[in-house]
């Protein structure tokens, strides 16, 4: 199980990954913090970026629009005033005020009223001079639309430019409340009593006071009144100049904010608002109004969120107006979004541009880096040709060096490590085979001494038994030679018609057959007393001949069938003649003896040469020798004949016979089939086989 | 490495959690020693610590007029200095048996606190320190002797909601204080969004330069001195006040022929300050060094400049003295400042308009102006030295 965090198993990187990931991100904090303190500045500090700088300079700008334009409007009315106060000090008119007055008064008291009384002093020379004087006034200022006297004690236009309105009274009834005084002043909108299409003009108002020439102390007051239209001077002198931008307008509102000029925009249900009718609740409108100077974020009266500068112009302590300049917010703050999309995109462009150029750097300096890590797995995958390219003379250059020369010292030792392992192999295997061949050998001799031993033991017993049995034969030797002896003599002596003949011929066999055992009893004793010295080169064909005509008769008594055949390079071989002759013998004597109640008797010989050796196979299609009897056929005295029909000795004597001559015997056999014995007999002296 | 490892994890385990209680400290420190000198009473510190006041006699001589002025504030600074200097005057008063003695302040409130103790007999004031006097004592308001802007300077061009924690020095009680707190409420702001700092007007520009505030309130001069100084200063905001001339409810009730004479000796400053630029430069000269010798150190600002911004105010309108009955009516903005004043804790809640009215005379300016000879309303003798009937 991997030790590795998850995420790490999860997102493995690579190092130009991780370079490209780390640099990267590095590059984006730097990159970020760069453009946000250069766009918001850095807090607590006096730096404060470009968003700060931006809407600062959006503020001043609105704000030095709304200066000048308050500037202007009370210049304006300023010199306006000062005209009415040119006009109400002026000699020509107090004197003709004076003058008209008495004439009207005159008139009166002769009993004219109404428009007789008004036509009579539309005729008086003194109307008509003041009446052209103020004419002039007009023409040469060229901003008042009507100029016009009221006698403030009847309230009747006593002078006029608009002649229409000659002995009217005046319809603004708040100028005599607000014209109490040589200082003060009226200002003021109203709907124009000229015009039929409802227009609103501006009134501006000043006391006329005038001595009165009999009584000095009383005083004449008059009203002098001018029309100024609005449209001529006043909107002109909001909305002319820069600074407003497309959606900027300025506005105008009296203290109680009923606008003074149209609006640009039509109200949030689409419907204009009149001048004098519609009263602003917007904020900035409402600060204009009660006196207040500043500049706000808010909602206009369309309910559009803007920027306003609002303003208020004092004319008198009373009369008082609130000017509001505004632009849209989206307009004003257009250049910042620009700015801030700008920033933005620059940052976005420069981030990516690094990214881009710290993942070239990082390929460039992982790669000899991979180049390494792949030459690395070939040399691990023992591929000693791989090289790390030297790309450069730098850090990774020198490492791509020395991995190199690594690499040789490795292969080197490698190398060397192979053949010392090679050597050492080798003499391992060497000694290993040394060793093994000792073991073989130790083995064999191991297993030699162990049949030594066993041979020893069994010759011991054997030896023993042999002694025994030399003993015995010999002192059985002379009393069964005694009774053959005497077997004989009497078989010479007595009729073969007498039934004595028969016993004595049975006593004859009898002791014969004890003179056999005897005699093979010596014979096994003689096997473990065997003489180099009876050894000579003969053949074992002539050995087998020999034995096969001394069993001719019961050859052809059994109708044995032999088969026998005789390798043509057969080598004559070293033997003892006689003791062969007995192997032979006891060999055939036992086929014979398994083939006697068998279908097939047939009896095989077969020699040939076999290396060093001659094999000598002798078989039969006898009965058979049972497998479990097998191990123990050539033990002494074992038989599977009847008790009196064999010894037991045969086979235990002949394979004394073929170890004699340091030969080997083989037993196969299948009951009911037959048996085979091979026997290798060396074909040189015993002892000089191995030479 | 099995050894240092441990040591070099602990340690920065250990520099991350310094800095982190290190920040945390100085973010407490800040707000807790940040100065506040709000839930101090600036008014009883300062008088009781004010070496210049506690030099003033008041004699208890009845005879002996006193007049409490204020030098810093334009432009009723050149009315009651031309007044110091008025022959016209001082021959009236001479005739009946009286004189005046002028004492300077530095704001309208601590001309309050004199005359409620009555120290003093005449003030001059802004609007709010005049509606707080007629809230709390007895005064009659004769006329108007202010109409201009008191202004909030900040050390840049921001937005009024900008001013949110920020630290900004007043004049506890004046003007500028009254303007400040409707501002703040205009933008959705009160007193506890922001840190306000009571100073005195003349400390202002030094402080604001040296970043102990990061803005203040105030009247003139000392918002266009500190422009004057400071190139990234702006005003964000004004506020149109009054300033009245307003005397004692004792006083005037048994001095009324010498109440006259006062205030037709208003009138005639202002007419003579507007009648000319030299006059209106020589009284903006007397109130430059009135000021100086007040604070102890030079006004930053020119008598020229002075005169410019007196000019801006009432001394440049026409129609100034007298107050218009339209002015006392529930829609006027006295009216809204008086309930603005209620709300704000600044008056007392249960002072009533109607009752706050009857402080104010105005017919005793109509009937002056009315009698422009027997007043001499156009007669001028400014050959008085001011100084010796200052305190």
């Amino acid at each position: 199980m991997s030790n590795k965090p998850f995420l790490k198993n999860l997102f493995p990187l690579s190092l130009q990954s991780k370079i490209v990931l780390y640099f990267g991100l590095m590059f984006i904090i730097v990159i970020t913090l760069i453009e946000v303190v250069k766009f918001y500045g850095v807090p607590f500090t006096n730096f404060e970026g470009e968003y700060r700088a931006l809407k600062s300079e959006a503020l001043g700008k609105l704000n030095l629009v709304a200066d000048l334009k308050k500037e202007r409007l009370q210049r304006w009315i300023e010199e306006r005033n000062d005209g009415m106060d040119v006009i109400a000090q002026s000699t020509l008119v107090k004197n003709s005020i004076k003058q008209l007055k008495q004439i009207i008064q005159k008139n009166v008291e002769q009993g004219r009223k109404g428009d007789q009384l008004w036509q009579a002093v539309k005729k008086e020379q003194i109307y008509i001079d003041l009446r052209n004087h103020l004419r002039l006034i007009k023409s040469t200022y060229g901003v008042y639309n009507e100029i016009e006297i009221i006698d403030r004690d009847t309230k009747l236009t006593i002078a006029t430019t608009y002649n229409p309105d000659l002995g009217k009274k005046i319809q603004e009834a708040d100028v005599y409340a607000n014209i109490t005084n040589i200082d003060d002043i009226y200002i003021a909108l109203h709907k124009d009593p000229h015009s039929q299409e409802g227009k609103f003009v501006l009134i501006i108002a000043r006391l006329v006071n005038i001595f009165d020439p009999v009584d000095n102390s009383k005083i004449i007051s008059a009203i002098l009144m001018a029309y100024i239209d609005p449209k001529d001077f006043i909107e002109p002198l909001l909305h002319t100049g820069d600074g407003l931008g497309q959606t900027g307008e300025a506005l105008l509102v009296d203290k109680n904010r009923n606008i003074l000029v149209p609006l640009k925009h039509p109200l949030s249900d689409g419907k204009r608002a009149m001048p004098l009718e519609y009263q602003i609740t917007a904020k900035p409108a409402t600060f204009a109004a009660r006196g207040e100077e500043g500049i706000v974020i808010s909602k206009d009266y369309r309910n559009v969120p803007v920027l306003a500068a609002f303003r208020h112009i004092c004319f008198t302590p009373e009369l008082r107006w609130g000017l509001v300049v505004k632009r849209d917010l989206t307009e004003v703050f257009a250049l910042l979004h620009h700015s801030r999309s700008y920033t933005i995109a620059v940052g976005v462009i420069g981030i990516l541009s690094a990214l881009l150029f710290i993942g070239l750097v990082a390929g460039k300096v992982t790669s000899p880096i991979k180049n390494m890590t792949d030459i690395a797995h070939r040399v691990e995958n023992d591929d000693f040709t791989a090289r790390a390219k030297i790309t450069s003379s730098d850090e990774l250059g020198f490492l791509a060096e020395s991995f190199n020369s690594m690499i040789d010292r490795v292969e080197n030792w490698k190398k060397q490590l192979e053949q010392q392992v090679y050597i050492r192999t080798v003499e391992l295997t060497e000694e290993i085979d040394h060793r093994k061949l000792a073991e073989e050998k130790l083995e064999r001799t191991y297993k030699k001494l162990k049949e030594q031993s066993a041979l020893l033991a069994q010759t011991e017993k054997m030896s023993a038994v042999g002694t025994l049995v030399a003993g015995t034969a010999h002192e059985l030797n002379n009393p069964i030679m005694g009774i053959l002896n005497f077997a004989e003599y009497c078989m010479k002596h007595t009729s073969t018609e007498d039934k004595l003949y028969t016993v004595m011929q049975d006593i004859e066999n009898e002791a014969k057959r004890c003179a056999e055992i005897v005699r093979n009893l010596l014979t096994f004793s003689h096997v473990e007393q065997d003489d180099d010295n009876v050894y000579q080169k003969e053949g074992l064909a002539t050995i087998v001949e020999r034995v096969l005509k001394l069993l001719s008769y019961r050859i052809e008594k059994q109708r044995i069938e032999v088969v026998m055949h005789i390798a043509d390079d057969t080598p004559d071989i070293y033997m003892n003649s006689n003791a062969i002759q007995q192997l032979i013998l006891n060999l055939t004597g036992n086929a014979f003896d398994a083939m006697e109640n068998s279908d097939k008797k047939q009896f095989g010989v077969d020699i040939c040469r076999k290396g060093k050796f001659v094999q000598i196979t002798i078989s039969d299609t006898g009965c058979g020798i049972a497998t479990e009897s097998l191990n123990s056929i050539f033990d002494p005295f074992f038989t599977t004949k009847a008790v009196g029909q064999g010894t037991g000795l045969g086979l235990s004597v002949s394979q004394g016979i073929v170890k004699m001559h340091e030969g080997d015997i083989i037993c196969k056999s299948e009951e009911g089939e037959g048996t085979k014995f091979t026997i290798l007999l060396p074909i040189e002296k015993r002892g000089q086989k191995n030479e | 490495m099995g050894v240092c490892k441990p040591i070099m994890v602990l340690s920065q385990k250990n520099i991350i959690s310094a800095i982190g209680i290190l920040l945390i400290a100085m973010a407490i420190a800040f707000f807790i020693f940040s100065k506040d000198d709000t839930d101090i009473e600036p008014l009883m510190k300062i008088l009781s610590d004010e070496p210049r006041y506690s030099t003033y006699e008041f004699p208890k001589d009845s005879t002996i007029i006193k007049f409490g002025t204020q030098p810093l504030y334009i432009p009723t600074g050149l009315i009651s200095e031309t007044i110091k200097r008025d022959m016209i005057l001082k021959r009236a008063l001479s005739e009946i048996g009286m004189k005046l003695k002028f004492y300077p302040f530095l704001k309208g409130d601590d001309i309050n606190f004199f005359l409620d103790r009555g120290h003093l007999d005449i003030g001059i004031s802004g609007d709010m320190p005049t509606l707080k006097a007629a809230a709390t004592s007895d005064i009659i308001i004769t006329n108007l002797v202010q109409k201009g802007f008191t202004s909030i300077v900040a050390k840049k061009f921001v937005l009024m909601d900008e001013l949110r924690r920020k630290r900004i020095g007043y004049a506890f009680g004046s003007n500028a204080h009254y303007s400040l707190l409707q501002a703040l409420t205009a933008v959705g702001l009160d007193e506890n969004d922001v840190h306000l700092v009571a100073m005195d007007v003349y400390e202002m520009p030094k402080r604001l330069n040296a970043g102990d505030i990061y803005a203040f309130s105030a009247w003139e001069p000392t918002p266009s001195i500190v422009l004057k100084q400071q190139k990234d200063a702006a005003i964000i905001h004004r506020n149109l006040n009054s300033g009245y001339l307003y005397f004692w409810g004792g006083f005037s009730s048994d001095h009324n022929i010498a109440t006259e004479y006062i205030v037709a000796a208003t009138i005639r400053a202002i007419h003579w300050i507007q009648s000319s630029n030299e006059n209106l430069l020589a009284a903006s000269n007397w109130s430059k060094k009135a000021s100086e010798k007040l604070t102890g150190t030079n006004l930053e600002i020119s008598a020229e400049e002075i005169a410019e911004l007196a000019k801006k105010d009432i001394l440049g309108m026409r129609q100034p003295s007298h107050i218009h009955e339209s002015s006392l009516d529930k829609e006027s903005s006295l009216y809204k400042e008086f309930e603005f004043l209620k709300t704000v804790g600044k008056i007392p809640v249960s002072t009533d308009w109607e009752q706050m009215r009857k402080s104010f005379d105005i017919e005793i300016a109509k009937n002056i102006l009315a009698e422009p000879l027997k007043y001499k309303l156009n007669e001028y003798d400014y050959t008085g030295q001011g100084d010796q009937d200052e305190q």
